[in-house]
């Protein structure tokens, strides 16, 4: 089957290390190989982003060049790493002068840019490398009567054609996943809004009333939790629940996709890491396996 | 330029060149009419096709046309008995454009005409066997709102009267047969081939609207409240499905603020419409003027970026709609259209330019007024004839300043909104000018 | 770009074909500023000028086209887009939002108008090579171990010091100076 090298970016490693896990995990058991890249950088995303575009190609561009060493296609499963790697992607397919000037600075190392090989997010590789038909046979344990929100977040999704993931105004790849996992995707307002993640730097109030904004409006429909795909959104969504804002009871777990497919795919919930989000999924699994 | 009179060695030459008398207008609209009356009432034979049962096109549907606010249907029946009645003029409805060979002065041209399973020389257009039918679909004229039986007419003043069997929701129970004093219904008809020659071709199919479930962010086809402007005709139109009672579809009640969304699959790089649609900005505050006069208590607001009032009296309408009708202008393009769960208020999030402030503001009811697009099948209607059309997939005209009616192959021409978006005095006014091109050729003066 | 002769309010031009806009619509991703017709459709979908006064896109890309160069370089208002790009989906002109406030910033890094938050972060990442170095604590790694993953995380940190030497240091490039 397909095998992908892991760029997991800076974040998920150290404060989200469930989800690396549990991507490992469920990919091992729908049969897709991954392999850790070794040596790697971060991406650049946000903030070298802004500050040079130069530096940023150079970043990017560097853990391309490192993926044509493994000769295997990139597995991002950060959203903003994966709009980082597909953006400079296209900008050195397409500007010969800054993949020369990328290419002289990698040369040093042995590294060099081709573009042979793709960028793909962890929803495209569901979508696209597994297919439904494949995850629906695999599913042991299917969900009953529990209600979940999708979250796609913004650079996984937008813009759509630089990442070519899912419909940008009405995206659907992880609702279909809950759906076939027997579980209920539900529709709320501002499903494609930001979460707010990236407004943390310049002012955290701002940042955690849209965090809020989002909350608020999945709290209307009445959900059990919500299915992320992307490292900042998982955190954010998360933590704007412990802000002044929220309130203790009414908190909604937090989970990203391969939790989610986990259990009904019939893996144990502590090789999912459940036991390190920091709001309880328990009323989403009860359906499936004790937490 | 002065033509000569014609000389009697050119009258004879018309006879040996064997220039058809005969001309050929696709499409039963309100330029296609004009083209066919134009050219019949100069003495030629026209072959009117249209692909529904009925002439009248898209105006038949109208409520009000801006700026008078004429009402639609009052000016256009007398057309329809006009080209009904004319002996110039034979009337194809429920007929497609099969092929076209040859060149100007001498196509040969095969239409089907489609069994409507009722004889259209028997039937007298009295309705019984309507009366009769047990199935009821809902009925396209009405853009789905209004429900017609199998055995139907689309609209009263339907011409012909003749009605039509829709054999696809037909069960042949028979009870129509059975009811028809005249026993005009034949369920065994079968399609009519014919073949005719034709001297000249005016194409005149309209128009069809932008898909508007296109903008998922506007909530057409999710949230039965948002609407878009040809259903919003039917609902304030006497003759439609309400009886002319402008109420929201989810629970019939009558709207007290109704927003109207502009530049919706106009003026839109994104959705491969850069061009502007031309009528939406007028035919938008004609709507919002009469959503004022059928509820004055109301509110109206129309979301915009430009307003385009070009023509004679629109500015005059424009601003009489913002004084004397109190409609509100609201400049900035509607981003979101979503209905509050809480109060069930529709809920428009847009950014009032002039003020730099994003806001929600609260409607009954959305009215989202498309641009309009090419028809469907125009392409495969011009390919038969081997015209092109541009990249917007409108008719493409010889010379846009001194050829404006006359397509790339000589002896077509066209009209009407299908070489671009119009309204109706200009498309009325293409009609008369493709016929004037086309019995240029029929009187034997040559391709012009 | 060369500084303009005269004083900064000399030298606003009050057209939308402003040298600034075209400054920025010479940079790849401004190229589109110009079509912009100020419809606002930018500025209804955008969740920051939903929950502040100040920040208004479509009043920072009126402000390019009118020439503001100070005003808008000096700014913070561009540093405070998220780069969520709903803008840049919906914009019926083809203006893509983002991209030309990222050049605006690109432009004032180089004249060394950038952020306190931004600064920081860079020259962290410049440091170590990824962000997040030093709160890669033991009970993180403990954290790594236990969930069946490598407790070792292998990010290089070479390269950075290469990209920073050959962007970050040269003359008024220079990440570190401060205001």
């Amino acid at each position: 089957m397909k095998e992908f090298v892991l760029y997991t970016g800076c974040t998920a490693p150290v404060r989200l290390p469930q989800y690396e896990a549990s991507v490992k995990v469920v990919l091992d058991k729908l049969g897709v190989k991954i392999v850790d890249m070794k040596g790697a950088n971060c991406c650049g995303a946000q903030y070298v982003e802004s500050v040079n575009r130069h530096a940023f190609a150079a970043m990017s561009g560097r853990i391309l060049a490192l993926a044509e060493t493994y000769d295997r296609d990139i597995l991002a499963i950060c959203g903003a790493c994966s709009g980082s790697l597909k953006w400079i992607k296209h900008s050195l397919d397409n500007d010969w002068k800054l993949k020369d000037e990328v290419n002289r600075i990698l040369a040093d190392e042995g590294l060099e840019y081709t573009g042979k090989i793709q960028v793909k997010h962890l929803l495209q590789v569901f979508h696209e490398d597994i297919g439904y038909d494949a995850i629906k046979e695999a599913i042991v344990k299917p969900y009953s009567a529990v209600r979940l929100a999708a979250h796609y977040g913004c650079h996984v999704t937008r813009p759509y054609d630089i990442v070519r993931v899912d419909d940008p105004e009405n995206p659907t790849i992880i609702d279909h996943l809950i759906e076939i996992a027997g579980a209920t995707a539900v529709d709320y307002t501002g499903k494609t809004r930001c979460c707010g993640g990236p407004m943390l730097a310049m002012d955290q109030e701002v940042a955690t009333k849209i965090g809020m904004d989002k909350i608020r409006n999945i709290r209307a429909e009445n959900v059990d939790g919500i299915v992320t795909a992307c490292v900042f959104c998982d955190i954010q969504l998360t933590q704007v629940q412990f802000g002044e804002g929220a309130q203790d009871e009414s908190r909604i777990p937090v989970l990203t996709l391969p939790q989610f497919l986990g259990p009904a795919l019939g893996i144990e919930p502590s090789r999912l890491g459940i036991g390190y989000n920091k709001i309880s999924p328990s009323r989403v699994f009860a359906s499936v396996v004790e937490v | 330029m002065m033509m000569p009179a014609r000389t009697k060695s050119q009258k004879q030459a018309t006879a040996t060149k064997k220039v058809s008398q005969n001309a050929l207008v696709v499409g039963g609209g309100v330029a296609g009419m004009q083209a066919a009356l134009d050219i019949a009432n100069q003495g030629f034979k026209v072959y009117l096709v249209e692909k529904s049962p009925s002439i009248g096109g898209r105006m038949a549907m109208l409520d009000k046309t801006f700026p008078t606010l004429d009402c639609s249907a009052c000016i256009l029946t007398p057309r329809l008995s006009e080209v009904a009645r004319h002996p110039g003029i034979k009337l194809l409805t429920y007929s497609d454009l099969e092929s076209v060979s040859g060149k100007a002065g001498s196509f040969r041209v095969r239409v089907i005409k489609r069994a409507r399973y009722v004889k259209e020389e028997l039937c007298a257009g009295c309705g019984e066997c309507s009366k009769e039918c047990p199935v009821e679909v809902p009925n396209e004229f009405d853009w789905g709102l209004g429900f017609r039986k199998a055995i139907y007419v689309g609209f009263p003043q339907s011409t012909p009267s003749t009605y039509t069997i829709d054999m696809e929701s037909c069960i042949k129970c028979k009870r129509c047969e059975r009811a028809c004093e005249r026993k005009a219904i034949d369920l065994e008809m079968e399609d009519e081939r014919l073949e005719f020659d034709v001297g000249a071709i005016i194409i005149a199919t309209g128009y069809r609207l932008f898909d508007v479930a296109r903008y998922y962010r506007l909530g057409y086809g999710r949230i039965p409240d948002v609407i878009h402007a040809m259903e919003y005709e039917r609902l304030i139109n006497a003759a439609g499905p309400t009886h002319g009672h402008l109420v929201r579809l989810s629970d019939g009640r009558i709207p007290q603020s109704i927003g109207f969304v502009q530049c919706v699959g106009a003026r839109d790089v994104t959705k491969d419409v850069p061009y502007c649609s031309r009528v939406c900005c007028m035919y938008g505050i004609k709507n919002a003027v009469m959503a004022k006069e059928h509820n004055p208590d109301a509110d109206a607001t129309i979301y915009y970026a430009d307003i385009r009032a070009f023509g004679k009296g629109f500015e005059e309408f424009y601003e009489m709609a913002r004084s004397r009708f109190g409609v509100k202008f609201f400049r900035g393009r509607a981003a979101e259209v979503r209905r509050d769960s809480r109060t069930g208020k529709l809920v428009v999030r847009v950014e009032d330019t002039e003020k730099a402030q994003p806001q929600d503001v609260e409607h009954d009811m959305i009215v989202i007024c498309p641009g309009i697009q090419p028809p469907e099948d125009l392409a495969k209607i011009v390919e038969k004839m081997g015209i092109s059309v541009t990249t917007d997939g409108y008719v493409d005209v010889a010379n846009r300043y001194f050829g404006p009616v006359d397509t790339k192959v000589p002896g077509i021409f066209v009209c009407g909104c299908a070489d671009g978006p119009k309204d109706i005095p200009d498309s009325v006014t293409e009609g008369s000018a493709a016929a004037m091109k086309a019995t240029i050729i029929l009187s034997g003066g040559g391709a012009a | 770009m060369s500084e303009p002769e005269h004083g900064p309010e000399k030298d606003v031009e009050y057209h939308p074909n402003s040298r600034f806009s075209q400054e920025i619509a010479a940079e790849p991703g401004g190229e589109y500023i110009r079509k912009c017709i100020q419809c606002g459709l930018c500025t209804a979908s955008c969740m920051v000028a939903n929950y502040t006064d100040k920040y208004r896109p479509r009043r920072i890309i009126q402000k390019i086209l009118l020439g503001e160069r100070e005003q808008v370089l000096a700014s913070e208002l561009p540093w405070l887009c998220m780069t969520c790009r709903l803008c840049e989906e919906r914009c019926q002109e083809g203006v893509s939002l983002a991209e030309i406030f990222h050049v605006v910033r690109d432009i004032a890094a180089r004249e060394g108008r950038v952020p306190k938050v931004f600064k920081d972060t860079v020259n962290q990442v410049l440091k170590d090579g990824w962000l997040l170095k030093d709160a890669f604590s033991d009970f993180i790694q403990d954290d790594r171990t236990d969930l069946g993953l490598n407790p070792e995380v292998n990010f290089d940190g070479e390269f950075v010091k290469k990209v920073k030497k050959r962007y970050f240091e040269q003359g008024d490039k220079e990440e570190v100076k401060d205001e």
